[in-house]
């Protein structure tokens, strides 16, 4: 398949759906002059507009295939709290690991805290382990959060970890994300028809909100110094 | 009185011929409605959301049933209008009887739903191709329909408004029977609207049976046979009628 997607392939082709819609009703004035009356080929153009359109979709495919779970994968979604709370971090399925950072940090003092603290998109947890030594691990852990059976996951971005003089700075990407898609409904004579659930034809909830945890695992003679306002906990 | 002796059938045919060109107006009216309705359809049918702490995610959805709904209102009324007085007029420009003039009449509004269903259905492509050219991510079904599930579709988006169209053909026969059913009929039918309890167990099982109907081929046999049933009764309603009246 051809892929024009540049910014100008959107003008192109509405210069071309003009411009040929434009050049059929010369063509039909010109060849067929009892369809010089408007109420003649205003139909024919029409229905030559739509065509082409669906023909322009069906070449250029320039929309994402919606990856739709089923209700059983959704209703399986592990819980990351639940791992933390029985200690088995280690057995969470990699799957589910969206972003690592790995930092050295030498002094024996490291401060944590996160921006913006109120409003931070993941719970934040500390776990002290034996011979990490000058090693800083920082996890970012997400299960899928579903819209509509869509796994939303792939469009929100994951918060950012820096590490520099002496503070692990956990931030959000930007101050609000702002997530928008849209996708396309089939008109009711055809849900009518069709037995398998199609997008936007569900009778349960259509939200199904996931978890997101940041894990930051330290050597366990560091001194921490968990800044207050950012609600970090400890796993042990 | 004429010499020529023709068939019912041949006569039909080109007094269908006659009105396809004639009625050709009928579809501008149809388009700009449907166009319209696109307008409408432009900031979504439908959304549904979630917002956590500072992320909030929308998902609009787009659809063509208010192309189809704002097409079967047309139906109706273009149905109505070819009852009038002064399209009825126009047949009397072949030898003509209200036998044949129905039948192409009834042709006509069969031929105009398809040309409606079709353009309705494919309206959605213009909804698709806005939103790519305003560059927003679209979400395309993982798991589209068939050809065979969209030929279905198509063809219960074309019966529907056929449906509505043969209703529209009814009253607008019975109106023509009376000066005072143009004021009585619109009156009687917006207070039923008013009046009428949509919960009452005859008009659920009246809903159930058109469109809780999943089976096709059954859906089709009960939508053709109610559309056949009302052409019949345009047709002995307006056999009341005097000649060019």
């Amino acid at each position: 398949m051809i892929n024009i997607n540049g910014v100008f392939a959107p003008l192109l082709i509405l210069f071309v759906l003009i411009g040929g819609a434009l050049l059929l009703i010369r063509f039909i004035s010109k060849h067929f002059p009892t369809m010089r009356r408007k109420e003649r080929w205003l139909l024919p153009i029409y229905g030559a507009v739509l065509v082409s359109c669906g023909i322009i979709l069906a070449f250029l495919e320039p929309f994402e295939e919606r990856t739709a779970s089923s209700e059983e994968e959704r209703l399986s979604s592990l819980s990351l709290y639940s791992y933390i709370e029985s200690g088995n971090i280690k057995k969470i399925d990699s799957e589910y690991i969206r972003k690592e950072w790995d930092f050295t940090h030498t002094d024996g003092d490291l401060r944590i805290s996160s921006e913006p603290s109120h409003e931070f998109m993941a719970s934040i947890f500390v776990e002290k382990v034996p011979g990490l030594e000058n090693k800083v691990e920082v996890t970012y852990y997400e299960t899928p959060l579903y819209v509509d059976g869509e796994d939303m996951s792939n469009y929100i971005r994951p918060p950012e970890a820096t590490l520099s003089k002496g503070l692990l700075k956990l931030n959000n990407p930007v101050e609000h994300q702002y997530v928008e898609l849209y996708t396309f409904r089939e008109p009711f004579p055809y849900n009518q028809f069709i037995e398998r659930k199609m997008v936007g034809n569900q009778n349960e909830s259509s939200v199904f909100h996931g978890e997101s945890i940041i894990l930051i695992r330290v050597g366990e003679e560091k001194t921490l110094d968990l800044d207050p306002d950012s609600y970090i906990e400890y796993v042990n | 009185m004429s010499l020529n002796n023709m068939s019912l059938g041949t006569l039909v045919g080109k007094q269908y011929l006659f009105k396809w060109k004639a009625f050709a107006g009928v579809f501008n009216s149809m388009i700009a409605l449907q166009l319209l309705a696109i307008v409408f359809s432009a900031g979504g049918v439908g959304q549904t959301g979630t917002s956590t702490g500072s992320v909030s995610i929308d998902l609009y959805y787009y659809s063509v049933d208010n192309v189809v709904g704002f097409t079967m209102v047309w139906a109706f009324f273009k149905s109505i209008l070819i009852t009038t007085k002064s399209y009825r007029n126009d047949d009397y420009l072949f030898v003509t009887n209200r036998l044949s003039s129905n039948l192409a009449n009834i042709l006509f509004v069969f031929s105009a739903s398809v040309v409606a269903g079709l353009t309705a259905i494919l309206s959605g492509y213009v909804i698709q191709m806005i939103q790519y050219v305003q560059g927003n991510t679209f979400l395309t079904e993982a798991n589209p329909l068939s050809l065979g599930e969209w030929f279905t579709g198509a063809f219960a988006t074309i019966l529907y408004i056929l449906f509505i169209g043969a209703l529209g053909y009814l009253i607008g026969s019975v109106v023509q029977l009376h000066r005072t059913l143009v004021i009585i009929i619109p009156v009687a039918l917006l207070g039923f609207l008013f009046v009428y309890d949509f919960n009452e167990p005859g008009m659920i099982s009246m809903f159930k049976f058109y469109f809780k109907e999943n089976i096709f081929w059954l859906f089709a046999m009960k939508i053709l046979g109610t559309v056949l049933l009302l052409f019949a009764a345009s047709m002995l309603v307006s056999n009341r009628l005097e000649v060019r009246k």
